[in-house]
């Protein structure tokens, strides 16, 4: 479980506080609120690439900032809300770098290594994209394949900054039926931030608010909260 | 994945091309030689015979240098164009050249000279290059990103071509023609006796890269990635600018700047092979950048009689063209 | 109709290239070496013509009185009264003024660390810096009333305001003259604007004198393989067969390697080609260095040459200065320095004037 006690988010200047929170394990967390106020920031500060300007954040009962990067890597994984397509990286090499923590030295794959990506790619249905150029693809191609690259990872937080923004509904649709799948199969603690609401309140996920007006992260249960905060 | 086997068949002919036209330019030249010459002139040398004289002490320190050249400066510019996810980044973008540069126009325009010195030529370029190495160095164990470097090696470019401008405007002309022909680069200032020294200066950057293979792959994706990895960016960018500074500081030194090889032969390989994996690629540029600047240096020599062409003309005249059309490729 | 066309044409043609009436003839020219500086003297006027070796069509043309008689009335000179205020760009010039003893006369130099002559170092002048990068202020501040220069872009940079203030600009092409003797002949320039042409004659006809002395005694026999030259980057730079320098080293009697080579410039060769045939030259000359340590640290294969290893090589690098400003004005002493040089072994070391043993 990620817990946090009187962390205070940001990083030129405070964005937000959570105090006495907790992700736990085999479940969705879906985090929302208004552009800007510091989803991104948040995520980022769990993974590890930005420091919390204040306050405790622990992993599994033991402080994150204890954690080496290398540690870090194998228990959390993060999908940036946007990814760069490189030329000549073909979708299987792309994957093949989400395995960095089990490859050699050189970045040699293993049978087993190859095994992960077959299965990954075939779970979010882009094995056909297999010898494509990261630059070729649409962002909603390239979008799912982070994902997927995040899912070889093998953590078991996976952290994903609005994955669903450049995917059509289909594919929204199947990337949080995915996600609490894994969650629940794999027992992996899943943390999402979203705009795509509607559509997440049809899962049993557990929603989170960092409301404008307080500027703290809030567990909501219902509807109403998210309405009357994007309304005001 | 596509690996170095696959491709196995491609490198190896190259390398037997590097090895035909080692042969070659060891034998031709303006004093004719024998292939029965080779032998006694590389391995029972005998100062008594011109030929082997010719051979040992002016064609094959010249053959080594464009084959270790051609080699280092590729991988260089193989790593910046990775470290700066720019493929039109190469091994001088840092500014590490500007370093030999400076000390050489110091030596040979302002007459300060290194001729009263104990150093030479090469030892001020080397100087040079060691003293501008470390303060990249120590400014890239400081600067939040990779962005701040390159501005910084622009600058640090630039403030050196200053200094060399006003130094130039007080010389004589003799002076200037000697500090351009340095800049127009040249394979024949090394001794056969320098080579030892020079090729196992030359390994240890190539040996570290391997240590960073795996980085490397992580990094064309972005420095967040390599940092989500488990990687600490701030040291793979160190070790990277110390390998590129000794490959780049090095070559430069004994070479004078040879333009264009570290910033087409990595795009080539890469076009060619089609692949971001390192590996393969350090293997690609180390052979593909040997074989292009020994053809450059055979052709030079080919065409001596007729034209005096400068390395770095050479270089320009077939790297300038194939880097506009990476470009174009890259805005369509 | 076919034969009034061409009769035409051809007068047209004759017309075009009717000789200036204005022009020194062959006849009248008194400089008998020098390819650029024609001169023609009579009672009343003087005329020198200077003729641009890129662009033949471009001439200076002055018309000085004749010193030595009195003005005519009737004539309109450029120059009125012998000048005492001269500014020179090159180390040429100071030394043919030096050979005049009219050292007084320079007020400002291009720079005054690459002068040789005591008395104009003890005097001072003023610094004017490099030809193409002249300040016009700095040479009105000098007080100088001519400019000599020497013309290595194609027109003198200010010239125009110059002229206006009524300082006039001389080319001095010395430096394009391909014959020894040609060079020399320059000093009659200075004779002539100075008002010492008779000293200038005098000195340039001994000049003339010690130089022919000197050629028929050694000139017969030819000896002593010589190399001249060095590397400079990647290539040896020699001078062709039919330059200044190949001219004086064929005056000695020296076998210069490259005599049979066409041209009046710089040969550039591979050092290979070099090493091909060093082992039969006796002598190297002018490798631009003063010691071996030089020679070896520019170009370290150099120790491969075997007039290096034998240490007989000669150069003037040890006073550079002197060389520069002597010279072109005194071909005799460098042709008397050969001589010396092709005595080979019995050669004395003080006998030697600009060249000295580079070890």
């Amino acid at each position: 479980m990620i817990t946090l006690k009187n962390v205070v988010i940001g990083f030129d200047k405070d964005l937000f506080a959570a105090d006495r929170v907790g992700f736990q394990k085999g479940e969705v967390h879906v985090l929302t609120g208004k552009n800007g106020i510091g989803k991104s920031a948040f995520l980022r500060t769990l993974s590890g690439l930005l420091k919390p300007i204040q306050g405790d954040i622990s992993l599994d009962d033991k402080a994150l900032d204890k954690y080496s990067d290398r540690e870090l890597s194998t228990n959390i994984s993060f999908v940036p809300s946007s990814q760069k397509g490189v030329s000549f990286l073909s979708v299987d090499a792309y994957m093949m770098l989400g395995r960095s923590n089990f490859t050699n030295m050189f970045g040699n794959a293993s049978e087993e290594d190859l095994k992960a990506i077959e299965k990954a790619k075939s779970i979010f249905g882009i094995t056909h994209l297999s010898h494509k150029y990261t630059d070729q693809l649409s962002s909603g191609e390239l979008q799912l394949c982070a994902i997927a690259k995040a899912y070889v990872q093998e953590t078991d937080y996976i952290l994903l900054d609005e994955p669903t923004a450049h995917l059509d509904y289909q594919n929204k649709k199947r990337v949080y039926e995915l996600l609490k799948q894994i969650s629940i199969d794999q027992n992996k603690g899943i943390i999402i931030s979203t705009h795509d609401l509607d559509l997440a309140f049809k899962f049993p996920f557990n929603f989170y608010l960092i409301k404008e007006s307080d500027l703290k992260l809030h567990v909501i249960e219902g509807f109403n909260d998210i309405e009357n905060e994007f309304n005001s | 994945m596509i690996g170095v086997r696959s491709h196995a068949v491609l490198l190896l002919a190259v390398l037997a091309g590097i090895l035909v036209l080692s042969f070659f330019g060891l034998l031709s030249g303006d004093i004719p030689t024998e292939f029965s010459d080779l032998y006694p002139a590389l391995l029972d040398y005998s100062s008594q015979d011109l030929n082997q004289v010719i051979i040992r002490e002016i064609r094959l320190p010249r053959i080594m240098m464009a084959i270790i050249s051609g080699a280092g400066l590729s991988v260089a510019g193989m790593l910046m164009q990775t470290l700066f996810q720019n493929p039109l980044a190469g091994p001088y973008v840092l500014g590490i050249n500007s370093g030999s540069s400076l000390m050489v126009a110091l030596g040979v325009l302002s007459g300060v000279g290194f001729f009263n010195s104990e150093l030479g030529l090469i030892g001020s370029a080397l100087l040079g290059a060691f003293v501008f190495g470390l303060f990249i160095l120590f400014t890239a164990s400081f600067l939040r990103n990779q962005i701040g470097l390159l501005l910084f090696g622009v600058m640090l470019g630039s403030f050196v071509s200053a200094i060399i401008t006003i130094l130039e405007a007080g010389s004589q002309a003799e002076a200037l023609k000697s500090f351009a022909l340095w800049s127009m680069g040249s394979l024949n200032n090394v001794t056969v006796e320098q080579i030892p020294m020079i090729f196992s200066v030359f390994i240890i950057p190539c040996f570290l890269t391997f240590f960073i293979i795996k980085p490397l792959n992580i990094l064309v994706l972005g420095e967040e990635e390599c940092r989500l990895m488990g990687y600490d960016i701030k040291k793979i960018r160190i070790l990277i600018v110390f390998i590129t500074a000794l490959f780049t500081g090095l070559i430069t030194a004994f070479c004078g700047p040879i333009a264009f090889v570290g910033l087409a032969v990595p795009n080539l390989t890469r076009m060619l092979f089609k692949t971001q994996n390192h590996m393969l690629l350090l293997i690609a540029n180390l052979l593909f950048g040997a074989f292009f600047l020994l053809t450059c240096d055979i052709t030079i020599q080919l065409f001596s009689d007729i034209l005096l062409i400068p390395i770095n003309a050479l270089t320009s005249l077939i790297g300038a063209p194939f880097v506009i059309y990476i470009l174009i490729r890259k805005l369509r | 109709m076919k034969l009034i066309l061409f009769g035409i044409f051809f007068l047209l043609l004759s017309c075009g290239t009717k000789p200036d009436d204005s022009q020194i003839k062959d006849s009248e020219n008194l400089c008998k070496y020098s390819k650029w500086l024609r001169i023609s003297e009579t009672k009343d006027l003087v005329r020198i013509e200077i003729t641009n070796p890129d662009d033949p069509s471009q001439i200076v043309k002055l018309k000085l009185p004749n010193f030595k008689s009195s003005k005519s009335k009737s004539q309109t000179y450029d120059v009125e009264h012998p000048i005492q205020r001269i500014a020179v760009l090159s180390s040429t010039h100071i030394g043919m003024l030096g050979e005049l003893n009219l050292i007084e006369r320079i007020v400002a130099v291009a720079d005054l660390k690459y002068v040789f002559n005591t008395k104009l170092k003890n005097k001072g002048a003023i610094e004017l810096g490099e030809e193409q990068l002249i300040s016009a202020e700095k040479i009105i501040s000098s007080g100088a009333e001519v400019v000599i220069y020497s013309g290595f872009s194609n027109e003198f940079p200010k010239q125009n305001l110059l002229h206006k203030i009524g300082i006039k600009t001389i080319p001095n092409y010395d430096w394009r003259e391909v014959h020894p003797l040609g060079r020399a002949e320059w000093i009659l320039l200075f004779g002539y604007l100075t008002g010492h042409a008779e000293e200038a004659k005098n000195k340039f006809n001994q000049i003339c004198t010690n130089y022919d002395n000197i050629k028929d005694k050694v000139q017969g026999n030819k000896a002593i393989q010589t190399l001249s030259g060095n590397m400079t980057g990647d290539f040896w730079y020699a001078p062709a067969g039919e330059s200044y320098h190949a001219q004086l080293f064929d005056d000695a009697g020296l076998l210069y390697v490259f005599s049979n080579e066409k041209g009046t410039g710089s040969l550039s060769l591979s050092f290979e080609k070099i090493l091909g045939i060093t082992d039969n030259v006796d002598l190297w000359l002018n490798p631009g260095f003063k010691n071996k340590t030089q020679i070896l640290k520019t170009h370290p294969k150099s120790r491969l040459l075997k007039p290096l290893k034998l240490s007989s090589v000669f150069c003037y690098s040890h006073d550079t200065n002197k060389y520069w400003e002597l010279s072109a004005c005194r071909p005799d002493l460098i042709l008397s320095d050969y001589a010396e040089l092709k005595k080979g072994i019995q050669m004395e070391s003080n006998n030697l004037f600009f060249y000295k043993r580079v070890q």
